[in-house]
């Protein structure tokens, strides 16, 4: 697939346009800015080396998600005990819902930009596992049944844990607002 | 009795993942379960707040250029052909590989008999079965096979009654009484 050097420079460039979206779930899962970089550009490399294993009738998104979250996984299994996750505390790295924000007036943008950062917020707090069930649904479009694989855990598992997830996220939003 | 669907349920339906049969089924549930509505709510609420945080996040512009150049540094590459398409065409490679075990198994020489002699006597002596010993086997083993499935017991040879060996009689002396006795 990636032996002709055209193709090559093709897919290195298709895998670079990943890049923002990779490293927007790799910052949410281990929560460092920096980690998360060095994850992305892991991620896509080793999505270039292995190229060859893909296999068309799947997603090629879902399948790069999936090299990211098992990357993420490692990490978060072999960090050191004072990288626990911290978004909360420092910067948007996530520019969370600036684009959405950036087209509305001033004060709805205000509105809608801090709820989004309370988003953030509560999907940071998360328990590990059960934000990255939703990150993994929600950002690498993976049906459940695909998550429960990655994952290694049954299905009824990750969907509970996507239902305490979601219903935690659902408690920030007033109920009249849909 | 609580007839209300499970949780998991609720979130295939939340998030589209549920076949049309079932979530039909939900929904005329909905329509009569004001706590399944509310948990539905609940669930919605979830992925709209999902929707307010953009999926993408910038990386830094020293990140990116390291991801270029590590990217660009890396070589094509491809895998052996036969990888290859036995990737694409997995049941022909499996189909492939059952012949030639099954031509190995086939064309491999008998395991041979071996005689060994009692006692101190020359070195034992190899045969090799024949092509057509191994025939007249197979031959001899399909008959049998025949008689036993058509159930014909009468077809079936009886085995004669043998004396056990008694304490004067070598082995050798032994044998040749116990082929006698099956010869007739």
């Amino acid at each position: 697939m990636t032996g002709c050097p055209n193709q090559a420079d093709d897919a290195k460039t298709l895998l670079q346009s990943y890049a923002p979206r990779i490293y927007g779930l790799l910052v949410r899962l281990v929560g460092r800015p920096d980690v998360a970089e060095d994850l992305t550009q892991e991620t896509l490399l080793r999505a270039f080396r292995s190229l060859d294993t893909y296999r068309p009738q799947g997603k090629f998104q879902a399948w790069i998600f999936r090299i990211a979250v098992n990357l993420a996984r490692d990490w978060i299994r072999r960090r050191p005990r004072d990288s626990a996750v911290s978004l909360d505390d420092g910067p948007d790295p996530a520019g969370a819902g600036s684009a959405v924000a950036a087209e509305m007036p001033p004060d709805a943008a205000m509105t809608l930009a801090d709820r989004a950062k309370r988003v953030e917020s509560a999907l940071v707090r998360l328990p590990q596992a059960d934000r990255e069930v939703l990150l993994m649904r929600y950002y690498g479009d993976l049906p459940f049944k695909d998550i429960a694989r990655a994952t290694g855990e049954p299905l009824g598992t990750v969907l509970a844990r996507a239902h305490r997830a979601l219903a935690k996220l659902g408690d920030l939003i007033p109920e009249d607002e849909l | 009795m609580n007839t209300c669907p499970r949780e998991t349920d609720w979130v295939l339906y939340a998030t589209g993942e549920l076949d049309a049969v079932r979530a039909a089924e939900l929904r005329v549930h909905l329509a009569s379960c004001q706590a399944c509505t509310h948990q539905v709510a609940s669930l919605t609420r979830g992925l709209a707040a999902l929707e307010m945080i953009d999926r993408d996040a910038p990386m830094r512009a020293e990140a990116m250029d390291a991801l270029r150049r590590r990217l660009a540094a890396e070589p094509a590459r491809s895998q052996p052909t036969i990888l290859v398409l036995a990737r694409r065409w997995p049941w022909a490679a499996a189909a492939s590989i059952l012949l030639v075990v099954t031509l190995a198994w086939a064309l491999w020489p008998a395991t041979p008999t071996v005689e060994i002699a009692i006692g101190s006597g020359p070195k034992p002596v190899i045969h090799y079965p024949t092509d057509s010993a191994i025939q007249d086997k197979l031959t001899e083993m399909s008959i049998m096979v025949d008689i036993m499935e058509s159930n014909d017991r009468s077809a079936v040879p009886t085995v004669p009654a043998v004396a056990p060996r008694s304490q004067d009689m070598d082995l050798e002396e032994y044998y040749e009484y116990l082929n006698s006795q099956f010869d007739t």
